[in-house]
């Protein structure tokens, strides 16, 4: 596995070789591979900003008659203008919550809501067992899963939730330790 | 009581309207301020190669929260 030959699959959620960095980033360390929520657990989200769109429009068969022009217009803008928000802000957590491997550590970076932020990482040495949960016909049938990494001592483990294609990261991690 | 200042059913929609929307803009322009700050972090953090665009677009809500905030002002 080199730097080079970036492979992005499944919308950027199951990225080899990618030309990323992140902080903290060793001068003699590369990602090999960087894993994000499977885009099918992203689906809801979509139905919901495409059903708040369709409420805001459903609005102007009633409000013209409480409200006057321009008020009407206020409404419509800023449903939608909550409603571009409420998607982007929900790409933004998929996007920024990553799970990244190195040839040198195993790092989870998790953003929640807009103001905590949470990184755990584990060297690969440290790294003791991996757990693969695939549970549920959607699962199943996307082949996304849970990878837990179990690491020595008092070393917080690293969970990587709905990563699509579970078995191959957990044979990624192997192949790295055994190389290690 | 003849002297009270008669408010007739229109007015009560004006004023609450004025008073949700300014309320509400504003929450969402506080709103926007945090994202677009919390973008530049989480660019800075994970650095890739398109995040200009990201940042591009957590600026393209702050300006609607702004716009948005005015509108409810001069309503």
């Amino acid at each position: 596995m080199g730097k080079n030959n970036a492979n992005h699959q499944i919308f950027h959620s199951f990225c080899l070789n990618p030309n990323i960095s992140f902080d903290g980033q060793d001068a003699d360390e590369y990602p090999i591979l960087v894993l994000r929520a499977h885009p099918v657990t992203q689906l809801p989200c979509l139905f919901n900003s495409f059903f708040l769109i369709l409420f805001v429009l459903f609005l102007n068969f009633f409000l013209p008659k409480y409200l006057d022009f321009y008020q009407v217009i206020f409404v419509n803008f800023f449903g939608l203008s909550l409603t571009f928000s409420y998607f982007y802000f929900n790409f933004m957590n998929w996007f920024f919550n990553v799970g990244i491997i190195t040839n040198k550590r195993v790092l989870d970076i998790d953003f929640y809501g807009l103001i905590y932020k949470e990184t755990t990482i584990a060297t690969l040495i440290k790294v003791e067992d991996i757990t693969v949960k695939v549970g549920g016909f959607f699962s199943s049938f996307f082949d996304y899963g849970n990878v837990f990494i179990q690491t020595a001592g008092a070393e917080t483990n690293i969970e990587f939730i709905n990563i699509p294609k579970p078995q191959e990261v957990a044979k990624i991690i192997n192949q790295l330790l055994k190389n290690g | 009581m003849d002297n009270l200042p008669i408010i007739n059913n229109s007015q009560i929609i004006f004023l609450f309207f004025k008073i949700f929307s300014l309320v509400f803009s504003f929450v969402y322009l506080v709103f926007s301020v945090v994202s677009f700050q919390q973008t530049k972090m989480m660019s800075k953090t994970i650095r890739v190669a398109k995040s200009g665009i990201l940042i591009i677009l957590s600026i393209i809500q702050l300006l609607l929260s702004i716009f948005l905030f005015f509108m409810a002002i001069f309503l």
